[in-house]
């Protein structure tokens, strides 16, 4: 496409090779979270990894005086550590972490120094798991370097098309993934993460070739079936989310979730237009998640509240909080004097759930976990805002525990986070039994430990797509019972999904069963339930809880 | 002259034990409404828990007054033995404030009163021990007060109580207000030990409960002579914890007692505890 020979790229360049990955990445969102192989409504892969680069996109905009190429890949790489969502989001951040350490200190970027970047970035991302597999975005970055690599060593000296090699070679790692992986070959399809990730390399080399167009098809679809054409659309890029994270921030920042049905994100995004500013919404169908900037965070909720039920409200003064990022971390509203002690910080969503962990002891929640992710930055936010030096983090959410491992690592200065990998909602609550503010954060770590290990937990969820999971055919709209991740039953009934799960566990006369209902079932369906297991398991305890969880009619915990 | 013990009522003592060695107790008041009750006098543990859950306002307890201790000093002085007073922790109760000024008003070393550290069960094995040590033949003051003294800094009571709502109201919640969640139904696991009251765990039902009872009893390690257990209104799970460890002190040296009234008042109904002394 491009004639002119071209052997370096400025920050400027990466700026706007940055814009077109975030533009490609929203056009392959949907294809992204479709392909999640598991088919539940949770942490959509696509989703996150967009809010995250859109994280590294916000801090860049905002660095307008850092302009070598080093100090823009060092932006991009700090907000998106700051902004990383779900595990495919913080691998990712990782990926941007370590292109960034791999320009150190460049003024501009030659072929040397975007293989040094790649390599870097896929030791990086490698890094971000504790046991990295093939056939994963892993590999796909890795498909990348190994290709620039080639390239570089060939004699190449044209940046743009090495970065050309590079986009081929992620291409030819995504179509080897069903191959590497068995759970991606039996779903027939590639992985969702690595196709994030061609999507970010194709949507800046689309840029970095002058293409700055709307955002169109990479011609990925002749993996054919393996990527749904279906779930992609022509979009361009969201200049309204990059011009208005450019200004100034003023008045409140207002935060909700929608649930509702046929939720258009076009048809709130211009309502929501009219009313306030920096208006991003992510989601459609039954919940979108609202994030505007406004003078009047009554008018925003108004206007929610007339497209559905909104919930996880969250109101910040932006004039009241330094916003202002330093040297790589935030200034955040914190309390003025931090306490020796330790507390606790909980992902939970559904209004039961997160007065529960409040009940026990919880210093603080972080709305989401199921569906939408919350990022490192709110995790620490959190955190920080129970004034003690030692904070435990509960993720609950498998897909939730990159996130909190990384606001862990994040510089907190006096406060230090700690994690317990609790899986699941249950698991968070047995965890948070366990914990006991008057004993030391490492006993405490123990005894949550141990607690969130005694459980058992089966997630009653219903399939968002046909699918092929473990040898069984899922399909669209059933009910899936899911233990410890893995599914043992499914019913066209919640219900029975319970009860049909249920024996798989170690479920006995002397076991305690508590069952959270939420979103899909009822208090008077969760007692009849109650009943049919307390005589199915004679001598067994069998305790309900309304938790109001999303997406779940029910949580079970077995222990 | 002889070495005499005084505790106050609050160490749930049984009578037989104390008649057996001539223990002196100074009753705690209880108190519904205007109506004031003696610890063991005027009201027993029966009527108690009966009339905590029927009346409709909750009682509260009153500490012995400092003329109580006196009249129940003035005899044992007057007839030259000395004493080791044993009481209820300071942090929990004005008792040993009130000990402490009735011995006062006697002779420099005739009374020695004790912090017991802990309340109910650890509280009355202590008693139990240090009478022992009084009935020898070559006991003094000193010993049995030093003996008293370095037990008490030992000595815990682990109890687990149906809700924490009593002990909230009673103001004597102290550090188990960490505890104080009420929409999971948990059977909080308590430590009074060197006066505090401490949160240890929470686990989900009695038959939980009872086990980890018998994990944190084992946990405390060193060799055991005496196990005390006690129970507010249902003596079953004292007794269940009371077989679970008697491997650990012979039959002789094991008691099972009921709460009275005034730790019953900030205890409530369904409570166990139990207690060792090595």
């Amino acid at each position: 496409m491009t004639t002119i020979s071209t052997t370096v790229l400025y920050g400027s360049d990466l700026r706007q090779a940055m814009l077109g990955a975030a533009a490609y990445m929203e056009l392959y969102r949907d294809a992204a979270n479709a392909l999640n192989v598991f088919p539940v409504p949770d942490g959509d892969t696509g989703t996150n990894m967009l809010l995250t680069l859109r994280a590294g996109i916000e801090q860049m905009n905002k660095d307008t005086d850092k302009n070598a190429a080093w100090e823009v890949a060092e932006s991009i790489a700090t907000g998106a550590f700051w902004g990383a969502r779900g595990n495919s989001g913080v691998i990712l951040s990782q990926l941007l972490r370590g292109f960034a350490d791999g320009v150190a200190g460049s003024e501009t970027i030659e072929t040397t120094d975007a293989v040094a970047a790649f390599r870097s970035a896929t030791d990086s991302a490698y890094g971000a798991v504790s046991q990295p597999r093939e056939g994963t975005m892993l590999s796909v970055i890795r498909g990348a370097s190994d290709a620039s690599v080639r390239a570089n060593d060939a004699g190449e000296r044209d940046v743009v098309a090495l970065w050309q090699v590079a986009y081929d070679g992620a291409i030819e790692a995504l179509a080897l993934t069903p191959e590497q992986l068995p759970v991606l070959k039996e779903a027939g399809v590639v992985d969702s993460g690595g196709l994030g990730v061609v999507a970010i390399i194709g949507g800046a080399l689309q840029h970095l070739q002058g293409d700055m167009g709307p955002a169109h098809d990479l011609g990925l679809r002749s993996m054919g079936n393996l990527i749904d054409p279906t779930q992609t659309a022509s979009v361009s890029i969201d200049t309204d989310f990059l011009e208005a994270h450019e200004e100034e921030e003023f008045g409140y920042c207002t935060q909700f979730v929608i649930h509702g049905q046929d939720l258009k994100v076009d048809v709130l995004r211009a309502g929501l237009d009219a009313i306030a500013d920096s208006t991003v919404i992510i989601g459609g169908g039954s919940a979108v998640r609202v994030h505007v900037h406004t003078e009047d965070p009554g008018a925003a909720l108004t206007f929610g509240v007339a497209h559905g039920d909104i919930d996880e409200v969250k109101i910040d003064n932006m004039s009241l909080q330094n916003r202002d990022w330093t040297t790589g971390h935030r200034e955040r509203a914190r309390p003025t004097e931090i306490r020796p002690g330790v507390s606790v910080v909980a992902v939970a969503s559904g209004p039961g759930i997160a007065a529960l962990f409040q009940d026990a002891g919880c210093a603080a929640i972080v709305p989401g976990g199921q569906t939408l992710n919350p990022s490192a930055s709110e995790i620490i936010d959190a955190a920080l805002s129970v004034g003690t030096t030692d904070v435990i983090v509960l993720p609950n959410n498998s897909n939730v525990i990159l996130t909190a491992a990384q606001a862990a690592d994040a510089d907190t200065e006096d406060i230090t986070l700690h994690v317990v990998n609790t899986r699941s909602m249950p698991q968070g609550t047995a965890a948070m039994l366990g914990f006991n503010p008057e004993v030391s954060v490492t006993d405490n770590l123990n005894s949550m430990d141990l607690a969130s290990a005694s459980i058992e937990t089966l997630e009653i969820t219903q399939a968002v797509r046909d699918s092929i999971v473990d040898g069984q055919s899922v399909s669209e709209g059933q009910f899936m019972a899911i233990l410890d991740g893995k599914l043992v039953a499914l019913s066209d009934d919640p219900d029975r999904a319970v009860r049909d799960g249920l024996p798989h566990s170690s479920v006995g006369e002397d076991s305690i069963v508590t069952l959270y209902w939420g979103e899909g079932a009822n208090e008077e369906q969760a007692a009849d339930l109650q009943e049919a297991l307390e005589s199915a398991y004679e001598g067994a305890e069998v305790d309900v809880y309304a938790g109001g969880q999303p997406h779940y009619p029910y949580l079970v915990s077995v222990e | 002259m002889a070495v005499k013990i005084v505790s106050d009522s609050t160490c749930d003592i049984s009578r037989e034990i104390v008649d057996q060695f001539g223990i002196t107790l100074v009753p705690a008041y209880v108190l519904f409404g205007e109506e004031s009750f003696r610890q063991g006098i005027d009201i027993n543990p029966t009527q108690f828990y009966a009339r905590l859950q029927s009346s409709p306002q909750l009682p509260s307890t009153s500490q012995p007054t400092p003329r109580d201790f006196t009249e129940a000093l003035e005899p044992l002085v007057a007839a030259g033995d000395q004493v080791v007073c044993i009481t209820v922790p300071q942090q929990l109760s004005g008792t040993y404030n009130s000990a402490v000024q009735a011995a006062s008003q006697f002779d420099d070393g005739a009374v020695t009163v004790i912090d017991a550290g802990t309340a109910s069960v650890g509280h009355m094995l202590q008693v139990i021990a240090a009478a022992e040590d009084a009935a020898a033949a070559d006991a003094t003051a000193e010993s049995v007060a030093a003996a008293a003294t370095a037990r008490a800094a030992s000595s815990f009571s682990l109890a687990m109580v149906d809700t924490l709502e009593y002990l909230q109201k009673g103001g004597r919640i102290g550090k188990a207000q960490a505890f104080m969640g009420s929409i999971l139904k948990v059977k909080p696991i308590l430590k009074v030990a060197n006066g505090e009251v401490l949160p240890v765990d929470r686990p989900r039902n009695l038959r939980r409960g009872l086990q980890r009872l018998e994990e944190l009893v084992r946990e405390q390690g060193g060799s055991v002579s005496r196990l005390a257990v006690a129970y507010t209104t249902d003596a079953g799970p004292a007794e269940e914890i009371r077989n679970r460890l008697s491997d650990l002190a012979s039959p002789e040296n094991t008691y099972t007692t009921q709460v009275g009234s005034a730790i019953g008042t900030h205890v409530g109904p369904g409570a166990v505890a139990v207690s060792t002394l090595s």
